[in-house]
């Protein structure tokens, strides 16, 4: 155990907080862990699993959360802005590693903690309130109810230091809708698995902090020079210098839609014939203001967008009615997709006013969409009637899209059926069929049918269907580092172990995974070791990954979860696309599991090997 | 021979304004994705997905037939949480 003031990038101190009894304590970093797990989402995962039984309700005080920053946090690395989510997910039942960027991780840092870990529940609605070494759990019953950004604005009101950095729920948190988020900076959110409703059943409103120090770098000469090396990378690249300041990541729509792999009507279709009208292209003409960075970012993808004169207006919401007149942030590819062609919406306008709702409410952009798109399936073929919707919940419906945004966050109506995330939803009326997911959790923006390796990635992903674990889809599609056929199996166990391997690492940092379409784990590494001074070499950074990736999978072993779970819905193995470029393909998980499993070092079943677990220190 | 193209993100801009990107294109006889990519103005390395009729190719040197869509992007990338 270190000393909290011989660390370097960690700084050293841990600040833990028991929500039942109040007790707020400061204890050091184990820094044999952070070696050996790095920080974010590896050294978060690592407290989870030796502190917490995986077993217990998500939504119980027995469930922990930890906010999680890596070294790099807070350094002025590029991209350095991350911070994890890490507990038990309340959508998934798996461990769940939520990211976010904006300037609420760094901030963590500078107030002096590389974590904190939250534990119980609070008596009462309460906000943490973090100011250098001054920490105080605070009422918060005058803010519950306030969406994210009256919460914001009344938070900061209230401590009166208007530097403050806040992260908090909306009402989808606090009414525990299943896919609830943690939104911080107004528009940037730890979005998936449900973590805002685990924030929720703590009573946890928010964590203001506001922190006046710096992260101290063992070798900043070193450091220094790996900064201008990987600046230069990213200069050059044509992806992260150009393509993502430009267009953002809303740029996909037209790019996945050209190659038939848009999931459009909750899967019943891989092609969207909308989908100019919600492309980055239309979004970067008609309605972009500016792209915005995260804290230290040399990308910019952010969007900030807006809705002119009587498009502000074009659909009706009570919740902030005053904000639509102003501008927003979004949507990414994956809101538009799981709002737009998953639901059947070509209404760019609509999107945007869904998404900000998202945003204000507290909700994952994309299970709200899935879910709603599962909700018009069910709709469509008559296992829910309009006496139950209220609304006509027709695929194209940009009004219902609107209206279930509300209904859902505050559980009103049909809304508390969606709430619950298609799984338990689709599987209430019946219909399981219809859900499109893997472990509970919504698939992202790419079609398993048409993009092979997808459909392994998801079917893999320890905190279900997730594209950002393994995105094969930059070597499947967009040819990065180098083309893949995305109607072949060949290789694509080892791509996806590979992937997955290396983007635990990126997370552990606290560097954006974006880094990664321009530079690789060789390029972020001068910087990780001089900024902690431990000399890492590139096998053992790719090995942490793995050590990374099969913690996670134990972890989900002892939750219950087995290799019957890697699986995919019986659409996506069983029924062909209709039409378009992939029209007659199916997901053929079958040729690839076993050998990803054999290059995993697993039993044939998919349990971790004995053998594995020594090779990794587990 | 005529083929239809479909240009994307900053591409556009090598089509005159209000085209969505969209245009069609006379070609001489066996021309290849090479010739329409030459004849567009687009620099090669910016040429990062070329597909044709929804199958994506990098044998740039292929002949295009008539009626043939080519779609052409630069490259791009996505996928946040």
């Amino acid at each position: 155990m270190s000393a909290t003031n011989t660390m370097h990038g960690w700084t050293g101190t841990v600040l833990r907080v028991n929500l039942t009894t109040g007790s707020i304590t400061k204890e050091p970093l184990n820094a044999e862990w952070a070696r050996d797990y790095v920080g974010g989402r590896g050294l978060g995962v690592k407290y989870l699993y030796e502190e917490m039984e995986p077993s217990v309700d998500p939504l119980s005080p027995e469930n922990k959360m930890i906010f999680a920053t890596g070294p790099l946090t807070g350094t002025n690395a590029s991209c350095g802005s991350r911070y994890m989510v890490v507990t038990k997910g309340a959508l998934t039942n798996a461990v769940t590693t939520s990211n976010s960027g904006g300037f609420w991780g760094p901030e963590m840092k500078f107030a002096g903690y590389d974590m904190i870990i939250l534990e119980g529940k609070a008596a009462q609605p309460s906000y943490l309130w973090v100011y250098d070494d001054r920490v105080e759990l605070r009422d918060a019953t005058h803010l519950w109810g306030k969406t994210v950004w009256q919460t914001e604005e009344a938070l900061r009101a209230e401590i009166g230091v208007p530097d403050s950095i806040i992260a908090s729920i909306g009402p989808a948190g606090e009414n525990l809708v299943r896919f609830a988020c943690i939104m911080n900076d107004l528009h940037r959110a730890a979005g998936r698995s449900g973590v805002g409703a685990v924030m929720g059943s703590k009573n946890l409103k928010a964590i203001a902090l506001r922190g006046t120090g710096g992260v101290s770098l063992a070798d900043p000469q070193a450091y220094m020079e790996g900064q201008w090396a990987m600046k230069e990378k990213l200069r050059q690249s044509p992806v992260t210098a150009e393509g993502l300041p430009m267009y953002g990541t809303e740029v996909l729509v037209n790019v996945i839609n050209e190659h038939g792999a848009l999931p459009t009507r909750n899967h019943q279709q891989t092609v969207f014939d909308e989908a100019e009208n919600i492309s980055g292209e239309t979004l970067t003409e008609t309605r972009l203001v500016a792209n915005k960075a995260c804290f230290s970012c040399t990308i910019a993808c952010g969007r900030v967008s807006t809705l002119p004169g009587e498009a502000s207006s074009k659909y009706s919401v009570t919740t902030n009615p005053q904000n639509w007149k102003i501008a927003g942030e979004g949507p990414e590819y994956e809101a538009a997709w799981a709002m737009g062609s998953e639901c059947g919406v070509g209404d760019l306008d609509a999107l945007i006013k869904a998404n900000w709702l998202c945003n204000d409410l507290g909700m994952d952009s994309i299970s709200f969409g899935a879910s709603v798109a599962a909700a018009m399936e069910l709709f469509e073929k008559g296992a829910v009637s309009q006496d139950q919707t209220e609304i006509p919940l027709e695929f194209g419906s940009a009004e219902a899209l609107i209206a279930m945004a509300e209904k859902t966050a505050y559980r009103q109506g049909f809304g508390d059926a969606v709430a619950e995330g298609s799984k338990r939803m689709t599987e209430n009326f019946g219909r399981p069929e219809f859900f499109m997911g893997v472990r509970g959790q919504e698939f992202a923006a790419y079609e398993a049918r048409a993009i092979q390796g997808m459909g392994l990635g998801y079917a893999t992903s320890n905190r279900g269907a997730c594209h950002l674990k393994a995105y094969t889809v930059a070597a499947e599609i967009l040819g990065l580092p180098r083309q893949m056929d995305p109607r072949a199996t060949e290789e694509k166990a080892e791509i996806t172990k590979v992937f997955q391997d290396a983007t635990s690492t990126v997370d552990a940092t606290g560097l954006c995974q974006f880094l990664t379409f321009g530079v690789g784990l060789e390029e972020m590494l001068p910087q990780l070791s001089a900024a902690t001074g431990v000399a890492y070499t590139l096998e053992e950074l790719v090995h942490i990954g793995e050590r990374i990736w099969n913690l996670e999978r134990l972890w989900n072993e002892r939750a219950g979860f087995t290799g019957k779970d890697d699986t995919l819905p019986k659409r996506i193995l069983e029924e062909p696309i209709p039409s378009g470029p992939a029209k007659g393909e199916v997901n053929r998980l079958g040729e690839m599991l076993p050998e990803y499993y054999e290059l995993r070092g697993w039993e044939k079943d998919g349990k971790i090997s004995e053998a594995k677990k020594k090779e990794l220190g587990l | 021979m005529r083929v239809s193209i479909k240009l994307f993100a900053n591409l556009r801009k090598k089509l005159p304004k209000g085209s969505m990107g969209k245009a069609t294109l006379d070609l001489v006889e066996q021309a290849t994705i090479n010739d329409l990519i030459h004849q567009l103005d687009i620099p090669l390395d910016l040429a990062q997905m070329v597909l044709v009729n929804g199958e994506q190719t990098r044998e740039f040197g292929q002949a295009l037939t008539d009626g043939d869509q080519v779609s052409i992007f630069p490259p791009v990338a996505g996928g946040s949480e």
